[in-house]
């Protein structure tokens, strides 16, 4: 699974992408028949915890919600995605 | 927050609800705008039944989810109103038609973070009833806790399988017991049932009682809170909860009605 990951002390970090990428998606409802109904993208609260870090799924599919995640991001956001296995 | 660890998740906010729990009475043949819609061979105690071909939406109950759509909400066709809902997108599953069997549809639970709760908490009081949990999936991956049943904040209550062997009843106060079950990756019809008079775990999977284990202990209610959720990454299906133990006469008609639909056995 590809995530961004933060420390657990950088709540306001982990909420401040998160709302970008949400006000992002809505900004997005309806171009090419993208729907999007949630209230947040991610909630730090009830993040996992990946090795001490709060995890945010920045999940490929489907394409087109990928596609608009990868817009809102900077290049350091983009770098600093990863793969985590949490099986 | 969500910690992996020794099978104990915990999640520190709850999901807030609102979504209809209206109790509306339906007859029992089930009604559905969906799709879909049909009515299981057993209705009596009946909590819970979750059909993903049938009032599936990508917002709040308005708009029915297509294929590849982010599932919002799905609507209980038990005639209860447990409604499921997910209002964080990056935990929402994806509807995927076409993917349990021929032309039947699943949620698709891609993250491991994925999962769904009900708008008001599923409570079914241990003390005097007992559960039977019908379940069809396809799980994916081979995480070594996949929570079935749970809660937002981790405390208990949850119908969850283990090390992809076995299947724990878990009430509120921890008081938990197991029976085993078949490669949890096998694309089936699964039944797991808790008599809570003589404390006893069956498994079934395609209507075939496959595990049997009885402890003597006293057992609390269960609150559940979380619709599938933590460490499970698959596709599933058609969902129904009761109040009540069937019996492997009544597992194996139940079984044999979901099997007229995915065509497994």
């Amino acid at each position: 699974m590809k995530a961004i990951l933060f420390t657990q002390e950088d709540i306001s970090g982990f909420n401040e992408l998160q709302e970008r990428i949400h006000l992002h998606m809505i900004s997005k409802i309806g171009v090419d028949g993208f729907k999007y109904s949630a209230t947040k993208w991610a909630d730090a609260a009830t993040a996992y915890v990946y090795e001490d870090q709060l995890c945010m799924p920045i999940v490929e599919i489907p394409e087109q919600r990928y596609n608009y995640i990868l817009e809102v991001l900077t290049q350091q956001e983009k770098d600093s995605i990863q793969d985590i296995n949490l099986e | 927050m969500r910690v992996k660890g020794d099978g104990i998740f915990s999640i520190n906010t709850s999901a807030s609800g609102g979504f209809g729990n209206a109790g509306i009475s339906l007859p029992e043949a089930v009604a559905d705008a969906g799709g879909g819609g049909d009515s299981p061979p057993i209705t009596e105690e009946l909590q819970l039944y979750i059909n993903p071909d049938a009032n599936v939406y990508s917002d709040t109950g308005t708009t029915l989810a297509v294929d590849g759509d982010s599932i919002r909400q799905v609507n209980d066709q038990s005639g209860n109103g447990n409604t499921i809902e997910q209002a964080t997108a990056s935990s929402q599953y994806l509807y995927a038609t076409d993917a349990l069997g021929t032309g039947n549809s699943a949620f698709h639970i891609l993250a491991y973070a994925d999962h769904m709760d009900f708008s008001n908490t599923l409570t079914i009081q241990g003390a005097n009833k007992s559960l039977t949990f019908y379940c069809v999936y396809d799980k994916t991956n081979t995480s070594s806790i996949s929570y079935l049943f749970g809660t937002t904040d981790g405390n208990f209550n949850r119908i969850l399988e283990y090390g992809n062997h076995s299947i724990y009843f878990q009430d509120t106060d921890g008081d938990s017991w197991q029976a085993p079950i078949t490669n949890a990756g096998d694309f089936a019809i699964r039944a797991f049932t808790l008599d809570t008079t003589t404390d006893t775990v069956k498994t079934y999977v395609n209507g075939t009682l496959i595990g049997n284990r009885t402890r003597s202990k006293t057992w609390g209610d269960f609150n559940f809170d979380s619709f599938w959720g933590a460490g499970f990454i698959g596709y599933v299906g058609n969902t129904l909860l009761y109040s009540d133990l069937h019996d492997a006469t009544q597992v194996a008609e139940v079984s044999d009605w979901l099997n007229t639909k995915y065509s497994i056995y």
